[in-house]
């Protein structure tokens, strides 16, 4: 919840609205609340441009997918480094003549990391290498990590995490020590951007960080059977964290907090597909054990004494954050019958565009950047799990993820010069 | 001098990005030109890869194989299996070894024992990559050819395979005696003129 002059710029609409002040003085606590906000989080914006370059990177993963066997070897192994080139250069370019630009390390570093990634899939493709998956994962992952420290792009960390907890996935029972040395070797980075000034990414990175190394340790250690408590456990977990702030008035510690809002954001964008609906009932096997059922009701009933608090309160948009929370403990708990397939897709496909729309229009309104971009990314998300879902060409989905990064990127521009302008 | 370190750095990391790829490539064209061509009987199905797209799996007969009875195979290892061609021209895969045999083989890993007698090993190659639009094309055709010839468990489809020093890299896929490409070509004709 906003406190100070924050607070008072939100409430100032509806103040005037309901004649308390008049516009004059609306205006003039309005610049008296921009003078004493709080400096806008310009450390998030070069994440912004990553996140454009890395959607335009996917996008060329998917063209070259598309699998262009009308094109000789040679000519497919241009299209292959051709994105290679491009990347490096523009790294070079970055490294050398816009070294104090975070935003152009970052997007730079990102597509660059998924170039490599795409050029090396090429490859396999040409040959009809048998799946590697896993192989192929660590390769991307430890070529992207001197990548990141080199342009201090963490970015480009996080797409090595993300690509180490794949390898931890893919190879099936990773060694501990092995998975350990991977995320370990990745600290350094997120210490040094600490210690340079960039706290708030830092603390971002960090808590990412924690969260995929979590997983991969989890994942390396956990027996298949006790996957589905584990899972509604962690649902839960999310919820109450999300929910917590509403006790005590305010956000909860920034890591648990963007552990809970990224959480709430894989389980919005995981329910938009079929599959996320498939698998129900699955929970029930895991509550055999007393323990697991024990935990898993505490937390139940916690989540729900929670929820039902801020509906109380009118903080709605609040409660309607733990509604991702509520899809993945159905789609877990409940039996096929309860809730039919398409109703549940339909159900968060709504979900998630209604809160981006709610987010993009509020943030316009009120002058916040962070909820513009809030609502921008879960319409951008829709937009590209949508494509990724369709039974569309290869070509067509990565022109799609190209258009999206591009717009998002030219979104997030405009929202910046508009917020400077202000 | 500390930005200079920094662009050395990254000229050497450039330079690793594309020696990857490129060994690979260097690697694979070796067996394709220089390797012994064999033809492994396969029957394909069409899933899709989410970084390489579409393509077909290949379930090839020889991944099964008889083995002498109570012989130990360990699925922690690499294991070598001799090449050998049966009168009807296809290859079958001997026993694996724990060392490469003199000849051509393929390097193989235990999938899983069937029973005291008969072993499944994963090998090298078990995919074809096709477009979006032929891999399901391929899969149908080849299903249609399996039901036309029922006299064996796996379809007419087979794959010719180059191999080079254990190294495999496969480069066409067969189906009704045709390469896949030219089978599938044939059948979208066929479709035209009947519409």
């Amino acid at each position: 919840m906003k406190r100070g002059p924050e607070w008072l710029q939100q409430e100032l609409p509806r103040m005037q609205a309901e004649g308390v002040i008049d516009a004059a003085v609306a205006a003039r606590l309005r610049a008296y609340c921009v003078a004493h906000s709080a400096p806008p989080r310009r450390w998030i914006w070069p994440l912004f441009g990553a996140l454009g370059a890395l959607l335009v990177g996917f996008g060329v993963v998917l063209l070259l997918a598309h699998n262009w066997d009308g094109l000789s070897r040679g000519a497919r192994m241009l299209i292959a480094f051709a994105p290679l080139a491009l990347g490096q250069g523009a790294c070079l370019w970055a490294l050398m003549r816009a070294d104090s630009s975070p935003h152009w390390r970052e997007a730079t570093g990102a597509f660059t990391a998924l170039a490599f990634a795409a050029a090396l899939a090429l490859v396999g493709q040409m040959y009809h290498l048998s799946s590697d998956l896993d192989g192929y994962l660590l390769s991307c992952a430890l070529l992207a990590l001197p990548l990141a420290y080199v342009l201090r792009a963490l970015s480009v960390l996080l797409l090595s995490a993300a690509a180490l907890l794949g390898w931890t996935v893919a190879a099936e029972g990773a060694a501990i020590f092995a998975v350990l040395a991977a995320f370990a070797s990745l600290l350094p980075l997120i210490s040094l951007a600490w210690w340079t000034g960039q706290r708030a990414a830092a603390k971002l990175t960090l808590s990412l960080w924690v969260l995929m190394a979590t997983a991969a340790v989890a994942l390396s250690m956990a027996e298949r059977a006790g996957w589905q408590a584990a899972l509604l456990g962690l649902v839960l977990t999310v919820g109450i964290v999300w929910l917590a702030r509403d006790v005590h008035g305010r956000a909860p510690l920034a890591p648990l907090r963007i552990l809970a809002q990224g959480g709430l954001i894989v389980m919005a964008a995981a329910a938009t597909f079929e599959g996320f609906w498939l698998g129900r009932g699955v929970a029930f096997d895991a509550l055999v054990s007393p323990v697991a059922s024990g935990v898993l009701l505490v937390e139940g009933l916690v989540f729900a004494t929670l929820l039902v608090r801020a509906v109380r309160a009118h903080h709605f948009l609040v409660a309607a954050g733990a509604v991702p929370v509520v899809f993945g403990s159905c789609a877990l708990l409940m039996d096929a019958s309860v809730v039919p397939v398409w109703l549940g897709m339909l159900l968060a496909n709504g979900y998630v565009l209604g809160i981006g729309v709610t987010l993009l229009h509020q943030g316009l309104r009120l002058g916040q950047l962070g909820t513009a971009h809030a609502g921008l990314i879960a319409v951008s998300l829709l937009v590209v799990v949508r494509f990724l879902d369709a039974d569309l060409p290869f070509s067509l989905r990565g022109l799609a993820f190209v258009i999206v990064g591009l717009a998002f990127i030219a979104a997030s521009l405009w929202l910046r010069r508009r917020a400077v302008r202000a | 001098m500390k930005r200079y370190g920094c662009l050395l750095a990254l000229l050497a990391l450039f330079a690793l990005q594309w020696a990857l790829p490129i060994s690979q490539i260097q690697q694979y064209q070796q067996v394709v030109d220089r390797g012994t061509a064999y033809r492994f009987r396969t029957a394909p199905v069409d899933p899709v890869d989410p970084f390489r797209g579409r393509y077909v799996t290949l379930q090839f007969a020889a991944a099964e194989m008889t083995v002498p009875a109570g012989a130990s195979y360990p699925s922690d290892q690499p294991l070598y299996a001799p090449i050998t061609v049966e009168q009807s021209g296809f290859a079958v895969l001997q026993p694996p070894r724990r060392a490469p045999p003199e000849g051509d083989y393929l390097t193989v890993r235990v999938a899983h024992r069937i029973d005291d007698a008969r072993l499944r090993v994963r090998l090298p190659f078990d995919r074809y990559y096709l477009n979006e639009r032929l891999a399901p094309e391929a899969e149908r055709l080849a299903r249609d050819a399996m039901r036309a010839d029922r006299a064996t468990s796996l379809a007419p489809s087979w794959a010719v395979v180059r191999v080079r020093n254990g190294e495999a890299v496969l480069t066409d896929l067969f189906i009704d005696g045709v390469p896949v490409r030219q089978r599938i070509a044939e059948a979208e004709r066929a479709l035209e003129s009947e519409q």
